[in-house]
């Protein structure tokens, strides 16, 4: 949340997210927004997805990769969007984008038995920690067909690893091994609309 | 005398019906990723709007 408090006439932004972790069904989740407004003092967000280990073949639509992992070396993806239906579909982003993230439809009207294409580039720095985000999409031609594409730019942070060293005891060693602390996994970027 | 008490007790009637409060609005309270790989972070940005006349506080937010 960018603001917490806000002047008559203001907004801001509340980012829900959401881990699909193994689930393969239709999920639905919800949070509360308590507020000082008296007569609305819990306001509730919904979401819901269609989480899938395998894409369901019986759809008009097939995409891919359907995952985007943003590096320092491997910043520019191109997800392939083919229509197996026999109608024409149109291809259109439905969630407002990021800042640092460059996405164009290539063919957003696509023939069918044809490919559309989503070029997807990442243009700002990368930070320490890495973050995850997402964007929906709809393609549309006599029904609609919604569907997300996650993605991750990697932190800078090299992923600890685990010492393998090993001290001999010794009488003059005698003090513990400092805790290792997890580092903070904030993850201080700014989305943008 | 008699009509400036009136006249006072009315805007001061006034002045009370009009005591200022926020509003909170949320122009899309849903959204569908519709389908969405496993092992994924979906993320969505919810707008929230203050429509009232006074400062509205979001105090927490709590998944459900």
């Amino acid at each position: 949340m960018k603001k917490k408090s806000l002047a008559p006439g203001d907004s801001t932004v509340v980012e829900l997210s959401f881990n699909t972790k193994q689930y393969k069904t239709l999920i639905k989740k919800n949070a509360t927004i308590y507020s000082n407004d008296l007569a609305n003092s819990q306001s509730k967000i919904y979401v819901n997805a269609r989480c899938y280990a395998t894409q369901d073949t019986t759809l008009p639509i097939s995409w891919g990769p359907d995952k985007i992992n943003f590096k320092q070396e491997e910043r520019e993806f191109e997800v392939i969007v083919t229509n197996k239906s026999d109608k024409e579909l149109n291809l259109v982003a439905v969630s407002a984008g990021y800042d640092g993230l460059f996405m164009k439809i290539k063919n957003d009207l696509i023939k069918p038995g044809n490919e559309g294409k989503i070029e997807f580039i990442w243009t700002d720095g990368f930070q320490k920690e890495h973050f995850e985000r997402s964007i929906t999409f709809v393609a549309s031609g006599d029904s609609e067909t919604r569907f997300t594409i996650p993605f991750v730019v990697e932190g800078t942070n090299p992923t600890p690893k685990k010492s393998k060293a090993k001290t001999k005891p010794s009488a003059k060693n005698t003090s513990k091994s400092p805790a290792v602390k997890k580092s903070d996994a904030t993850h201080d970027h700014k989305s943008g609309n | 005398m008699k009509n400036l008490i009136l006249t006072a007790i009315l805007v001061l009637t006034l002045a009370a019906m009009s005591v200022a409060e926020p509003n909170i609005m949320i122009p899309k309270q849903r959204w569908d990723f519709g389908h969405a790989p496993q092992h994924s972070a979906l993320t969505h940005d919810y707008v929230i709007m203050n429509t009232g006349t006074d400062t509205l506080n979001i105090i927490r937010v709590k998944p459900g």
